[in-house]
């Protein structure tokens, strides 16, 4: 059984006459000690979807979902008191920006021991020995100094190095972290994501990791679930998902990386923007950017089909060799 | 790469690494001694606080001794005066001097009392408006706007005339009429903290509401209070005066600053030391905690850090 199962989870914002739905119908699975990577433009619904698998969607957010459960507890009946109790223990979180990640009224070994005396327990003394512990499981140079200073007299990098410290404090089964190299820098991303997957490996965690990055997917993950618009438009393993794209979508985002630009004046890009909330179109809502749409594609929104693992939202997926399969070109 | 090993760090970047950052409240003592108009109000403050707890050694006099023989000495240095009544008499004979340094007294409490009561229940409302949001936020800060609408000195009076006049009445109605300036600011200020991640990393971590509201997101608002609540004083201390001058305040023969005004006013041609010596001690006092909050400010928001 898959240790994190959500099907046809639902996240809308807005009135109820006309929602904003920043998640429409998406199912993930992660397997115990897997690292599945979500990746997808800004807007298309990544984080939005690790906020509700927390509960951290507040009211006017609304989620709904046939089933969200964790090692085969529901989370959406459990009690807010078992949620909380779960939460932390065995599903921990890091996020984006490291320098707001961390109270910067209190030491990073108050915090730390914070976190450690609520889910564990134990002397003042023990907590701080693990404390140090886990900042020496994350490279923290320095360890025993950084116990007592405050989070603004950390550099970016080490802040991030103490949240990964945080979320690991009490062996989770399941580390979700977005976009945990956006805000650091390129010899720095390196280092961290090192850091992830030597710690995922470790001790055997799942990891989901979000990011708009494929390179840092590409290095990483063992799955890949490809968003856009709150909507899954393509799952794959890895490596298979960059070899052989299946939709134009994900096509489009390998061919707009740097490294497939060699020698370009201009890198490529994806014309027009993720469709919001007045815009969303009545066909596949990447129709109006996608190169190969036809009139089937602006009228009638696809479905998701295929295997478990290499699903496609596609009316015409693209062939081994990358081609659209409606003879488009013909057409035109 | 060639085979040319590492070159050894410089020892200078050794230096700068070993150097403990400054504690905080160094820091806070170093920013905030950079203001010379600050530091002389705190200065003051501390005399004022001095004062207040030495009143009974320092007073020439008690304060509301009446030398029947001595009404409206004029102060030491001029005309008429004598040394035994340094800054006068006032029309029943009290000794001006005494009654000033028992005012501060009055003063510090009054000060004190109100600004603790009113920044106590701003800082919870402010807080639940803005944890909670929605419809608790709109109750409670559209009632917080309708008493800012009024003028602060006619509710003030207005809240003393339904509870009666008194000292202890007049520091609950400065307290209420220093409310909603708490409850905004702190409302603002949860809200501006609400929005970043470390708050969801402690509800990840599993914080509950109350753990969420007190100890991680109040301790982060601390700094604009702590301002306000220094100005607060100064416009407790002025608004006590004022009471105490329209008489619902202290009551006679209590040595408040506010009342010595007001029963001296009729001697204000005659014998200008009476009303001038209050005013001035209300003048510095208030200016000295102006001056010091300024100086809070500059010292505790990092935008002004220079």
């Amino acid at each position: 059984m898959a240790l994190l199962d959500i099907k046809n989870l639902r996240v809308q914002f807005g009135s109820e006459k006309s929602p904003f739905t920043a998640v429409d119908g998406l199912d993930l699975q992660i397997d115990q000690g897997e690292v599945v990577g979500i990746v997808g433009e800004s807007g298309s619904g990544k984080s939005v979807t690790s906020l509700a698998l927390m509960g951290l969607i507040d009211y006017p957010g609304r989620v709904h979902a046939e089933r969200m459960a964790f090692d085969g507890r529901d989370l959406l009946t459990m009690p807010e008191k078992e949620r909380r109790t779960l939460l932390g223990k065995d599903i921990a979180m890091i996020f984006q920006d490291p320098m707001t990640s961390l109270n910067p009224c209190f030491t990073v070994a108050y915090q730390l021991m914070e976190t450690l005396n609520v889910h564990q327990g134990g002397s003042k003394a023990q907590l701080r020995e693990r404390a140090l512990t886990l900042l020496k499981q994350v490279d923290i140079p320095d360890p025993e100094r950084r116990l007592d200073a405050f989070p603004h007299q950390l550099s970016g990098g080490m802040s991030q190095r103490v949240m990964v410290a945080m979320a690991i404090a009490c062996n989770p089964r399941l580390l979700i972290a977005d976009e945990p190299t956006t805000a650091l820098d390129v010899t720095v991303q390196a280092q961290m994501l090192e850091l992830l997957l030597q710690l995922q490996r470790d001790r055997g965690m799942a990891l989901m990791l979000i990011t708009h990055d494929l390179s840092v997917i590409a290095q990483t993950a063992q799955r890949v679930v490809v968003m856009y618009a709150g909507q899954v438009f393509e799952t794959g393993r890895v490596p298979d998902i960059f070899n052989a794209p299946r939709h134009p979508y994900t096509q489009a985002l390998l061919a707009a990386l740097p490294e497939h630009n060699l020698g370009r004046a201009r890198l490529q890009t994806i014309p027009g923007v993720v469709p919001g909330q007045y815009d969303r179109p009545t066909g596949c809502l990447l129709s109006p950017r996608c190169a190969y749409a036809t009139d089937l594609c602006h009228s009638v929104r696809p479905a998701l089909t295929g295997p478990v693992d290499a699903q496609v939202r596609c009316h015409f997926p693209l062939d081994a060799a990358g081609q659209p399969t409606n003879n488009w070109q013909k057409a035109a | 790469m060639s085979t040319v090993p590492n070159p050894a760090p410089p020892p200078v970047a050794v230096a700068a690494m070993a150097q403990v950052p400054p504690h905080p409240v160094r820091e806070l003592w170093n920013y905030f001694s950079q203001n010379r108009g600050a530091v002389i109000g705190l200065v003051t403050v501390v005399a004022l606080i001095v004062m207040a707890l030495l009143a009974n050694l320092i007073a020439p006099y008690s304060p509301i001794e009446q030398y029947r023989d001595a009404t409206l000495v004029p102060p030491m240095w001029q005309a008429g005066g004598s040394a035994k009544f340094i800054l006068g008499t006032d029309p029943v004979g009290r000794d001006i001097l005494s009654r000033l340094i028992h005012g501060t007294r009055l003063s510090l409490v009054i000060g004190l009392v109100s600004v603790t009561l009113s920044l106590t229940i701003g800082v919870m409302l402010g807080l639940v408006a803005g944890y909670f949001r929605g419809i608790v936020e709109v109750a409670l800060m559209r009632l917080m706007d309708i008493m800012l609408a009024l003028p602060s000195l006619l509710l003030a009076v207005a809240v003393v005339a339904i509870l009666g006049p008194g000292l202890m009445n007049a520091m609950y109605a400065i307290a209420i009429v220093m409310l909603p300036h708490y409850a905004r600011q702190t409302r603002a200020a949860v809200i501006g903290e609400m929005q970043k991640d470390y708050v969801n990393a402690s509800r990840i971590a599993g914080a509950g509401t109350l753990r969420l509201m007190f100890n991680c997101i109040l301790p982060n608002c601390a700094a604009p209070l702590i301002v306000q609540a220094t100005l607060g004083f100064s416009s407790a201390i002025l608004d006590a005066a004022a009471l105490g001058f329209l008489g619902l305040g202290a009551q006679p023969p209590t040595p408040e600053w506010g009342s010595m005004l007001a029963s001296a006013l009729e001697f204000i041609q005659s014998a200008w030391w009476v009303v001038t010596f209050p005013g001035l001690a209300i003048l510095i006092s208030v200016l000295a905690f102006n001056l010091m909050g300024d100086g809070l400010r500059d010292a505790l928001d990092p935008k002004l850090k220079r």
